[in-house]
């Protein structure tokens, strides 16, 4: 089993090596200064020589991210059973919804700054607003897919509306909560940096604004690294709790 | 005699189902009333309506015409008191096997703890005890029905209706489960509607057969079946057995050719 994964990931392994090495290989050639594109040895180099600095900006950056997608997760989920439980819901909920998804987040960190001032909670906000979205719309498509005959089984038995949310609408969620989350913690990355680019002063996306008019381009790229690295690692945790929490949801479809 | 005796009365009931845009006579006219503790089966042809008949006594529909009543009683709300096995399975994918068996002792307010407790035990008569964890897309055909048998078993009401239970069993486990319902109803009696395809189960299980006529389905045929009960194996070699089989077969033959 475990073999086989480290052959499946041989490709990806191989790819990302290739580019670290014609990068390196361009650089060199090309002989580009630092300043303009850092070649990866210098990238590593930064990553070890500033690694404590990096670290206490990550920390903030993380929970951010972590705070923020709780936060999203928790409404999401509130607001999608509300809209699987009431059509009314569903019907007045649904427009507000996907007006508050195309205002640009960009345009609304920096009112967040007047509205709550500098600070974790501005942060935290964006990255909840932007994670939301995916996570609210997959839930309640998931709410909505209930097999009906379940629920007439269900209802045979006697159950109330509560039984069947509980024991049919919550498990069939999850398998589209857990595609939400997928896409949500990608996004939640970029929210943090979002939050913070804006007015801030730690966390990542600080250390990359404020190194690049220093001209610490291997310092904004190794900040990118730290990041990348980060939503692949939430990544796979949500694919790696998804599999613990809803091992039957591979089969559904097959048991019919 | 008056209606009261009857556990179940079902009075000139007709059902219409609309179907791409086309109202289908599903069910014409049925009278059918059923004695408490009385084992009914219901044979017809595949479309005459046997599922919608039990979906009708359920409460998960209402007719178009026509009363049901329990009891003596005109029962409009028929939710939730009786005991109905559809004709698909309806396992929940993300409930074990002991889990899926105890759903309405769960629905009934009993801790799930304290419900799959209680159904521990039935699993090893359904030699599911070795599986009670599984999840039932590891499970085979026969399995599932057997999960699902037992959860509409535990769904405690004097009703009890049965949508092809046995179908995907092999002919053994059949046998075998035939035997141990009988001994269970006899221990604890109740009143039940059994929809097969299999003449020879309807006659061994049951104490009257119903056969209904192609769509639009009405009765076309009542017999009743009159072994001594606990009702052995070799009865289908009687000839009675034989012969009643036979009856059967020939009318359910002649709505197939219509
Ligand atoms: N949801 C539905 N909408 C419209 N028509 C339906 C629906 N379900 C069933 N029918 C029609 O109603 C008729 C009766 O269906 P029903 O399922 O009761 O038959 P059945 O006797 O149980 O058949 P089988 O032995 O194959 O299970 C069928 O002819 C079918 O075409
Ligand atoms: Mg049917």
């Amino acid at each position: 089993m475990n073999k086989n994964k480290f052959i499946d990931s041989i490709p990806s392994i191989f790819i990302v090596l290739s580019v670290f090495v014609l990068w390196e290989i361009l650089v060199h050639i090309q002989d580009i200064p630092t300043w303009l594109l850092p070649a990866p040895s210098e990238i590593f180099k930064s990553l070890y020589l500033d690694f404590p600095k990096l670290f206490e900006h990550t920390l903030v950056t993380l929970q951010e991210i972590l705070i923020g997608f709780l936060v999203a997760l928790i409404f999401g989920f509130l607001i999608a059973s509300g809209i699987g439980l009431s059509t009314t819901l569903e019907k007045s909920l649904y427009p507000f919804l996907i007006s508050l998804q195309t205002i640009p987040i960009i345009v609304i960190a920096p009112m967040l700054l007047v509205w709550i001032g500098y600070g974790l909670l501005p942060k935290i906000i964006v990255v909840a607003l932007i994670s939301f979205f995916p996570i609210v719309v997959n839930t309640a498509d998931g709410m909505k897919s209930l097999d009906i005959d379940m629920k007439r089984l269900l209802l045979t038995m006697g159950a109330n509306n509560w039984q069947i949310f509980r024991k049919i609408m919550i498990p069939s969620s999850l398998p589209y909560l857990f595609s939400g989350v997928r896409i949500a913690v990608s996004i939640s990355v970029i929210g943090a940096v979002i939050g913070e680019w804006v007015g801030s002063s730690e966390g990542l996306g600080y250390l990359m604004i404020r190194s690049k008019p220093q001209f610490h381009t291997e310092l904004v790229f190794a900040a990118i690294f730290i990041l990348s690295a980060i939503g692949i690692g939430l990544f796979l945790l949500v694919g790696f709790l998804e599999k613990l929490v809803i091992p039957w949801s591979r089969y559904e479809n097959s048991t019919e | 005699m008056t209606i009261t005796n009857f556990e179940i009365a079902i009075e000139k009931v007709n059902k219409n189902m609309l179907f791409q845009g086309q109202t289908l006579e599903v069910l014409q006219d049925i009278d059918l009333s059923i004695k408490n503790q009385e084992i009914v089966s219901i044979i017809g042809p595949s479309g005459c309506g046997k599922s919608t008949l039990l979906n009708i006594i359920a409460g998960l529909d209402n007719p178009d015409a026509g009363a049901i009543s329990f009891q003596g009683f005109n029962q409009e709300e028929r939710l939730g008191s009786v005991s109905y096995m559809q004709q698909k399975d309806l396992l929940f994918p993300w409930r074990t096997v002991l889990e899926n068996i105890s759903l309405s002792l769960e629905i009934k307010g009993i801790s799930k703890k304290d419900s799959v407790e209680i159904c521990r035990k039935y699993l090893s008569e359904f030699q599911l005890d070795k599986f009670e964890k599984n999840l039932p897309h590891t499970l085979s055909g026969g399995m599932r029905q057997r999960v699902a048998f037992l959860r509409t078993l535990l769904t405690d009401s004097e009703i009890l209706l049965l949508d092809e239970p046995f179908g995907a069993l092999d002919a053994l486990t059949r046998r075998n489960l035939y035997v141990w319902f009988m001994k269970l109803l006899e221990n604890n009696p109740r009143t039940v509607v059994l929809v097969t395809h299999d003449v020879e189960e309807a006659i061994f299980l049951s104490d009257r057969i119903i056969l209904l006529s192609q769509r639009p389905g009405k009765v076309q045929l009542t017999e009743e079946v009159s072994f001594e009960r606990p009702r052995t194996h070799d009865i289908i070699a009687h000839p009675d057995f034989v012969s009643l089989k036979l009856r059967l077969l020939d009318r359910l033959n002649e709505g197939g050719d219509e």
